[in-house]
């Protein structure tokens, strides 16, 4: 397993913690809590080696679809592809900030 | 012939294609042996997806097999008929075995088809060593008719807590999802289909057909 590290600039922002995804090959597990101030820290234990790279672009591509919320998010990467990547990231966002919504 | 991902198909590795046009496949692949996987992508006129496996676990390698150059076929389900792994030499010591017998007398007494893949089902069509002491189980269960989230949660809660870490898909007419993650509580399970990933509440059904319960 490798271990990266990303921080990225996030909104204030009341979420809920979240768990969502599968342990399994192909898939992730993405796991989010709230967390003060204005970042997102990202850690990511994946069983894909040299791919710092692909999940800073995923990361990216993210970003531009949707303002993420401050939070830190500990994923478990089991070799997903970047299109698994992105619906469980998604879905997990959607999920903690489903408080946001119905506030 | 109807192929399906995880069957093995057996070809002359020199038939094989690139997934990228005008790219050609690395040396291992095309002199490689051994059958190749069938996996999830867009069937591409009489090509079929496959998957080759190399030595390492880093070498997997995408690639296109011609329809009418394969030479022999077998799906998982056919393989797990003849019950391999009594015949096996580790059936008592690697936890993948050992998890495999407790499960399959388990998964025999259901009205179900299921089947071994990854590298234990591959070990079992070629005879070649795949297992490695973190391989997990990889089983897929037929699920042409739909199964309703609490029989899945039922058949999670009888197959109980095993040796090695266990993963069941469910191999729906619309594609695969996880037998756990159907059991669970989220709403939404991901579904690995021929031309991607969806996020899906109802697996059985399109995504024009949301509305239709799956059972």
């Amino acid at each position: 397993m490798e271990t990266l590290h990303f921080t990225r600039p996030a909104r204030a922002a009341e979420i809920q913690p979240a768990l969502v995804g599968y342990v399994g090959s192909g898939d992730l597990e993405v796991m989010i809590e709230p967390l003060q101030g204005s970042q997102t820290e990202i850690h990511i234990q994946t069983s894909s080696p040299g791919s710092e790279i692909r999940w800073r672009q995923v990361i990216e591509q993210i970003e531009a679809r949707i303002s993420l919320p401050a939070m830190r998010m500990d994923i478990h990467d089991f070799a997903a592809t970047p299109g698994v990547i992105r619906l469980r990231i998604e879905q997990a966002i959607e999920l903690a900030s489903a408080v946001e919504a119905s506030a | 012939m109807n192929c399906r991902a995880h069957d093995l198909i057996w070809i002359d590795r020199g038939q094989l294609r690139a997934p990228v046009p005008d790219t050609e496949l690395p040396d291992w692949v095309v002199n490689g042996s051994g059958p190749v996987v069938v996996r999830r992508a867009p069937v591409d006129s009489g090509w079929i997806p496959v998957g080759v496996r190399g030595e390492s676990k880093a070498q997997r390698q995408p690639a296109f097999a011609p329809l009418k150059a394969i030479s022999k076929h077998l799906d998982p389900y056919t393989l797990t008929a003849t019950k391999p792994w009594l015949a096996h030499c580790e059936r008592n010591r690697h936890p993948v075995l050992i998890a495999l017998c407790k499960l399959a007398p388990l998964l025999n007494t259901l009205p179900l088809r299921w089947g071994v893949t990854g590298s234990l089902g591959y070990e079992f069509a070629t005879g070649e060593r795949q297992l490695r002491p973190e391989s997990d189980l990889d089983l897929v269960i037929d699920a042409t008719a739909p199964i309703c989230r609490e029989q899945a949660a039922e058949l999670i809660g009888l197959f109980g807590t095993a040796s090695c870490r266990v993963d069941i898909q469910l191999d729906t007419p619309m594609g695969a999802i996880a037998l756990a993650e159907w059991a669970g509580s989220s709403e939404q399970v991901l579904q690995k289909t021929d031309t991607g990933p969806r996020l899906t509440k109802t697996p059985w059904a399109g995504e024009k057909d949301e509305g239709v319960k799956p059972c």
